[in-house]
């Protein structure tokens, strides 16, 4: 098998089944606003126009040479697509269409068959059928227009569109870049397998992501993810994991599932971090792409304050971390800078409420995380809990909230310690505006961003352990 | 006066004194924000303000000393320093005041000997005098009946919560949290440190009161666990109780005896007590607003099996694993309902006919759809019909979300009122700018119509499951 580069590096691509208001047009749409340089042609066997287009009956009448063709016409005539895409000397089919083996009928199965056939016979390959297909930022190729278009080092494959989109979005939002990204459905010739011994020797893929409902070859898969988890961190999260959850995923993709037993200690063996959904999936993203790794299990959080305060103590406890007591001389450091009455504010969380989002906030962070001693701080988590805050009237807290930006994404840039953000957001009108963009902010900066003090503790406990485990099959191994 | 009738005074309140209050020319202060967001809440009530200096702010008179203040006075809010509470207690007395709301810190959760002593000398004026003391360190009453609250933004419309809560910042968190997914609170109460009025005295209070139907706590530590125990169990046996407890690790208690000066107890024992006395037990404060919106929205349920409609194949193999994990069945829909389905869908990518039923973002405006939602309605086989929706599917751009998202509100909406199946709705906050602001418009919409709403599978399966097993349990001790 040759390599893969062709998938996801097309110079010219045809949108088979483009007329206007279907799914062929939105696809066209999505690359044309994603920034892709090579030619697109579109493809309608009744001809007519495309989003200013004039559109080819037949991918053989079109002049040039084309890389890349997705199909979205009717499944009975796919073969004969693909027929002509061979001909043409294509590379690659991305088949959007669905009604095949997925609908569980012979027919289905029967025209799946036929095409990888056909594919096998020429040197055509085929992703889907009943997929997205690629995003792939560096060549503007994209299937929505609203995807980032910076290139970043985490890849991500998914076996099912709709959650492929959902984790470029989530994950986008909060400053994670893609390498490339692949919907790759019912995988009928390019497989999870395919793809993931790809990444392996992708360099401009650092991090692998993967959703998956079903797998070809359980040996070959086991192989692949323990020779890439061997080299890059490979996070999976697996659909149809429940019984009942694997009957949907074969009529989803046409996956068989096998079951959750075989699955956890395949994972386990094979050196890949399993993952329980989608929200926790983005989390470790976040983590795995932007968090220096902490030496040790040693927190600060700052702000928070009150109850807010305690819960998040008890979440961190119970994910495995210790928040150390101030020391004594630290205390009356800044006792003596900030003059301070309350003797509460300087405890481990650290109440700022009495200072805001000032420059004190800036300047007190910025000495503990700077104080070094045997109980120095490892991590610093910044509390900020939107919900919870009484004091402040729009207006004011508008101005704030700019202010708290800037000085956090200015600690963060100062900083050699790890650092997040955690930010508890809440669906108000009042306020989730205003943590939409600090989130914003901060995520551009490149700064680690969560939603609850629980999924961080249980991100950032994951890949302390995840590299914990590394350096003990380094000893041993 | 004793507790009951001095909480019903001032959860009835008329008029107000904030103690405390910078006079117009000179800065901003925690009193000036209480009165700006009294005002703002609209309390229709009184408000006097009271500072030794005298002046005015917004055109209202300062009165250098409480008893200056012509007019009866309910609730007294002090703003003022620690060491001089005591005489302002003192006064409150004298003036015929019911109550006394402490938002002052710097009492026993300092952890000095001096606030301890402070502390220990308000709680003995407050058993002297008989004038109640809410606090110190808290934020006290919102009371929407009264139209009146500490906090602007909160809700307005009153309901069968109510809510007692150790910390401040909590307290707003939880309203708004659960208030934004159509939780109406009756009488909410951030108590701080307790050295009067505490944990328990509410409790009993709540137990009594006709307008509570169901109750929600945040609880730090209890000053008597027996006490506590013995009104928590006779409570639980007339109306929900929802407990959060904060400080339950070894650290987490050590931040709340600085926080509130609690005594957290072992984690073990709290567990085992909260369970026996048959409170509702929940993590953290997202898990309390899905069970206030799951005890005030969600019919009884006959059982765990349910048919899920929702947008998505990838979405729904993930939700199938979250239901089946939290021990919910998902049976097969009889081949006429499938056939409405098929006779519905075109030829979309990923469409799964069993259930869940996957139906494109498009499906919900269309007769034919709504017609197979209908009967799957209508389905003996089900104890209850969930709606799973991301906000932003596959290929919906924002020109037609909106429209579209209408159009799936409405056919919800249609079918929750023509149908006495129990539904609930699963709406995704979508991790985009734009799916946030289609969420809270969505989730508005709903619960105005009745329906539960959730923001993801696992949270809805534990909430639910929990109810259930609320239920059984109850009617399990009953005679």
């Amino acid at each position: 098998m040759g390599s893969l580069d062709p998938i996801f590096y097309p110079t010219s691509i045809a949108i088979a089944g483009a007329s206007p208001g279907k799914s062929g047009q939105w696809f066209l749409d999505s690359i044309r606003t994603s920034g892709f340089k090579g030619p697109i042609y579109a493809i309608n066997s009744k001809g007519g126009e495309v989003s200013g287009l004039l559109a080819y009956t037949n991918v053989k009448d079109i002049p040039g040479p084309v890389d890349y063709t997705i199909c979205c016409i009717p499944a009975p005539h796919v073969p004969q697509l693909v027929r002509d895409c061979a001909a043409k000397g294509v590379k690659t089919i991305s088949i959007y269409t669905s009604g095949f083996s997925e609908t569980g009928t012979q027919e289905g199965r029967d025209l799946e068959r036929e095409i990888v056939r056909i594919a096998q016979a020429s040197r055509i390959r085929i992703v889907g059928p009943n997929c997205l297909g690629v995003y792939s930022p560096k060549v503007g190729l994209s299937f929505a227009s609203d995807f980032s278009r910076r290139v970043g080092k985490v890849a991500l494959i998914g076996q099912s569109g709709g959650n492929t989109s959902y984790l470029i979005r989530a994950a986008s939002q909060r400053g994670v870049r893609f390498s490339k990204a692949v919907s790759y459905g019912n995988a009928c010739d390019i497989n999870e397998s395919h793809l993931l011994e790809y990444l392996a020797h992708d360099p401009e893929t650092e991090i692998v992501a993967a959703y998956i409902e079903g797998i070809k070859d359980g040996e070959r898969f086991h192989r692949v993810l323990s020779r890439l988890s061997a080299v890059k961190p490979v996070l999976v999260l697996k659909g149809g994991y429940t019984r009942a959850g694997g009957e949907i995923a074969a009529s989803h993709t046409g996956s068989l599932a096998g079951s959750a037993e075989v699955w956890d200690s395949l994972i386990q063996q094979s050196g890949a971090i399993s993952v329980g959904n989608l929200e926790e999936m983005v989390d470790l993203l976040v983590t795995f792409a932007l968090l220096p790794l902490p030496r040790g299990r040693k927190v600060g959080v700052f702000g928070g304050g009150g109850g807010a305060s305690v819960l998040a103590t008890d979440e961190l406890t119970m994910a495995g971390f210790t928040l150390p007591r101030l020391p004594p001389e630290l205390i009356k450091e800044l006792m003596e800078l900030f003059g301070n009455t309350a003797g509460m504010i300087f405890k481990n969380p650290i109440d700022l409420s009495m200072v805001g989002y000032s420059q004190s906030f800036y300047d007190v962070v910025k000495r503990l995380l700077s104080y070094s001693s045997g109980d120095s701080f490892d991590l610093g988590l910044i509390h900020a809990g939107f919900g919870q805050a009484a004091w402040f009237s729009s207006s004011a807290f508008e101005i704030e909230i700019n202010q708290f930006r800037d000085f956090v994404t200015r600690i963060h840039r100062e900083t050699d310690k790890p650092l997040a953000l955690v930010l508890q957001f809440l669906i108000t009108n009042w306020d989730w505006q205003k943590a939409l963009d600090l989130q914003r902010g901060c995520s551009e900066a490149g700064m680690p961003v969560f939603h609850s003090m629980a999924s961080a503790a249980k991100a950032i406990d994951r890949f302390l352990r995840y590299h914990e485990a590394r350096q003990r099959a380094g000893k041993t191994g | 006066m004793n507790k009951n009738e001095a909480l019903d005074a001032v959860f009835n309140l008329r008029s107000v004194v904030i103690v405390g209050v910078a006079p117009g020319d000179e800065g901003f202060n925690t009193g000036r924000l209480f009165l700006n967001h009294i005002i703002e809440y609209g309390f229709k009530g009184k408000i006097h303000l009271v500072n030794p200096k005298g002046g005015e702010v917004l055109g209202l008179k300062i009165y250098p000393h409480l008893s200056d203040i012509p007019e009866a006075v309910d609730y007294v809010i002090s703003c003022i320093p620690a060491p001089f509470v005591a005489q302002l207690i003192k006064d409150s007395a004298a003036k015929g005041a019911k109550a006394v709301c402490l938002f002052t810190s710097g009492f026993a959760e300092f952890g000095t000997e001096t606030g301890r002593q402070l502390e220990m000398g308000v709680q003995r004026l407050a058993q002297s005098t008989g004038v109640r003391v809410i606090g110190p360190n808290c934020l006290g009453i919102h009371s929407p009946k009264a139209g009146f609250s500490f906090a602007p933004d909160l809700p307005h419309e009153t309901g069968p919560v109510s809510f007692i809560c150790q910390s401040g910042g909590n307290t707003m968190y939880l309203v708004r949290a659960a208030g934004a997914r159509g939780i109406r609170f009756n009488k909410v109460i951030s108590y701080g440190n307790a050295c009067d009025i505490d944990e328990t005295d509410l409790l009993e209070y709540l137990h009594q009161d006709a307008e509570t139907k169901v109750v929600a706590a945040y609880i730090e530590g209890v000053k008597d666990g027996r006490r506590f125990y013995r009104v928590l169990q006779e409570l639980a046996a007339v109306k929900p109780v929802v407990v959060l407890k904060g400080g339950t690790t070894g650290a987490g208690a050590r931040v709340a005896a600085s926080h509130t000066a609690s005594l957290a107890g072992s984690h073990d024992l709290w567990m085992r007590a909260l369970d026996q006395a048959g409170a509702i037990r929940v993590n953290d404060l997202d898990e309390m607003a899905d069970m206030l919106v799951t005890l005030q929205y969600m019919p009884l349920l006959g059982g765990k099996r349910l048919a899920m409609a929702g947008v998505g194949g990838g979405a729904g193999v993930l939700a199938t694993d979250d239901w089946d994990r939290a021990g919910f069945v998902l049976p097969q829909l009889p081949d006429d309902i499938r056939q409405a389905f098929r006779d519905a869908l075109g030829n979309d990518a990923g469409t799964i006919l069993s259930n869940p039923v996957d139906i494109p973002h498009l499906g919900f405006g269309h007769e034919v759809f709504r017609h197979a939602l209908t009967k799957l309605g209508q389905f003996q086989g089900i104890d209850l019909l969930v709606f799973h929706l991301p906000i932003r599917g596959i290929m919906l751009s924002l020109a037609v979300a909106p429209i579209l998202i209408d159009r799936e509100t409405e056919t919800i909406i249609r079918l929750h009122r023509e149908s006495a199946m129990p539904m609930a709705v699963v709406a995704h906050y979508m991790a985009t700018g734009e799916g946030w602001h289609f969420a809270a418009k969505y989730v508005k919409d709903f619960y105005e119509a009745g329906l539960t709403v959730y923001h993801s599978i696992p949270s809805a399966a534990k909430a639910i499951d929990r109810f259930i097993r609320y239920h059984r349990n109850l009617m399990a001790s009953q005679p």
